[in-house]
């Protein structure tokens, strides 16, 4: 999970420079018009048999039409040169158009993304499936406005789909499993003054260590996706250790958020945990957990339904350990969602917040809500009605709330976290099987 | 014969000392003296490196990386070219090397974790 201000200088050198030479060959000879190529790849009988070889040969809002096949492959593209190209899986099967990274090599080693895009506005992916790589499986970073359409993320390393210091962009009809980190992760998201905000809508996350993950994420809208059955559902956060602090102004709304018990600390288990803690007390992450809202300022989380999550369904806390006390609990929303006894599959607790920040609030999540409050904390202080000033404004917060999270998330070895899970048989679900490790 | 090259050959590709550019932008085929440094989430260790004129600077990363890195020049000796010494970004299982030619003191930074990941080169004559 991810000072730009000497990139920015260098990126704004570049330009310069690049703005410069264009101008000088503008003035020698007229650009000549030409239409945007398409670029056909498949494994036998096209001008390209691997998608760097079409890539290498495209230019600006071309489009690369990838036959069914296997690839074994790490694609990068890299520069504006690229803005708006877009691949394309010739099939709206995106597993059959296969980038597979076991045994793709890349500069240095072993490939490293399915395919990477480096710098490159207006990129649009579709219909494929990557999986097996030592990072990612489609990454975009240092862009705008990029699509991810129908792809498939699979036992990457990390990420599924993965966006860092992007402006803007969507990732839809995807699906992410086994993925060591998260099926969907947008984070480092530049400050801006009139944001552009960031879509994750109809996709579904499932098996891996969390859904969704996001560190310093912002003006992102989580919207009719399915998280069930990873480690934890759905977790924006904020992390010292990238750019823009903190994970500021999102939505989670309208999603399913159900079953996330997967215990990827027990031995044997499919998917390696990318967690070796956090902070200096190296605390592990929580599993069990639908949404957890981590050290982040101003979101939402409403219109969910979020049931079966053994430890909490939304958990809201802050980062004690972050030494600039920007990762705080503080003005999020957790409003009008369907919770456990609606749908008969309780959470451990539906809520868990730790008191810490400014204004975080619960409202219209149903009348038989069940809260994790520990002896010493009082509801009307830990879970009040939106909207409200109460807090502590640290990111310390109820000694009481604190000992619990700090329990759960030092639990030494961290399957021991199971010990706080309130486990229980959940009722069927068509095309759903619970999977706890 | 044909085995000795073939040893020469590998011993000269696992020291990253084939083709790898200078400070100057010439190759060597030389084999040089090697510092590594690993490249951790989210942390390089070590974070100060000195090494002599010509000698070279191995950059590994750790198999057991989640999180996407670099190392990225952003200060070094004046008329140094930046691009040369700026990798490409990995998570795990790579390694890239650059040989020092021009003394002087190299600012490396990770782009993506630019609060945590800084460590610097120092060459001397």
């Amino acid at each position: 999970m991810i000072s730009c201000s000497i990139r920015r200088l260098a990126i704004a050198g570049a330009v310069a420079l690049g703005c410069l030479s264009t101008a000088v060959v503008a003035q020698a000879k007229p650009a000549a018009k030409h239409k945007p190529a398409t670029l056909v790849v498949c494994k036998h009988g096209c001008r390209y048999t691997t998608i760097q070889g079409a890539v290498n040969a495209s230019g600006k809002n071309a489009t690369i039409s990838v036959k069914p096949g296997k690839y074994v492959e790490g694609v990068i593209v890299s520069g504006h040169k690229h803005d708006g190209l877009h691949i394309i899986g010739a099939t709206k099967n995106p597993a059959k158009v296969l980038i597979e990274g076991k045994n793709a090599k890349g500069p240095g080693g072993a490939a490293q993304n399915g395919i990477e895009g480096d710098a490159v506005n207006n990129i649009v992916l579709e219909n494929m499936k990557a999986e097996h790589f030592a990072a990612n499986g489609f990454y975009v970073n240092h862009c705008t406005n990029y699509l991810f359409k129908n792809l498939v993320g699979a036992f990457e390393h990390a990420y599924g789909l993965f966006a860092f210091r992007c402006v803007g962009g969507r990732m839809t009809d995807s699906v992410g499993y086994g993925n060591g980190d998260s099926a969907f992760y947008i984070g480092g998201t530049p400050f801006q003054k009139h944001p552009v905000w960031s879509s994750v809508d109809h996709d579904t996350g499932y098996e891996n260590v969390l859904g969704y993950s996001g560190t310093n994420s912002k003006y992102v809208t989580i919207r009719n996706s399915i998280f069930y059955n990873n480690g934890a559902g759905v977790v924006p956060n904020t992390l010292v250790s990238e750019p823009d602090q903190p994970a500021d102004t999102g939505v989670i709304e309208d999603n399913q958020i159900f079953w996330n018990n997967f215990d990827y600390y027990r031995a044997g288990s499919p998917v390696r945990t990318v967690s070796s803690g956090v902070g200096s007390d190296e605390a592990n992450y929580p599993i069990g957990a639908g949404v957890i809202l981590f050290g982040t300022t101003n979101w939402t989380v409403k219109d969910n339904s979020i049931f079966g999550n053994f430890l909490w369904g939304v958990a809201s806390f802050s980062d004690p350990t972050n030494t600039t006390g920007k990762a705080l609990n503080t003005g999020n929303h957790i409003i009008d969602n369907k919770m456990g006894a609606v749908f008969k599959d309780a959470n451990g607790s539906d809520f868990f917040n730790d008191g810490s920040g400014k204004g975080t609030c619960f409202q219209n999540n149903g009348a038989h809500v069940t809260l994790d409050l520990e002896q010493g904390a009082t509801a009307s202080q830990i879970y009040p009605t939106c909207p409200n000033s109460l807090g502590t404004g640290t990111t310390t917060g109820n000694s009481d709330q604190f000992g619990k999270l700090a329990a759960v998330v030092l639990s030494n070895p961290p399957t021991k976290q199971e010990t706080f899970w309130h486990v229980h048989k959940h009722p069927a679900r068509k095309g759903y099987k619970p999977f706890e490790g | 014969m044909k085995h000795k090259g073939l040893t020469t050959l590998v011993a000269c590709v696992a020291v990253g000392a084939v083709g790898v550019p200078t400070a100057l932008g010439t190759t060597t085929a030389k084999k040089p003296v090697v510092k590594n440094v690993q490249v951790r989430d989210d942390f390089y260790t070590p974070t100060k490196v000195t090494i002599k004129k010509g000698q070279q600077v191995n950059w590994i990363w750790n198999k057991a990386n989640f999180d996407t890195h670099t190392v990225t020049l952003i200060k070094g000796p004046k008329g140094i070219n930046k691009h040369k010494f700026s990798s490409f970004q990995a998570s795990a299982g790579v390694h890239w090397a650059r040989i020092f030619t021009k003394p002087g003191t190299y600012h490396f930074q990770c782009q993506l974790h630019p609060l945590t990941m800084n460590m610097t080169v120092t060459v001397k004559n």
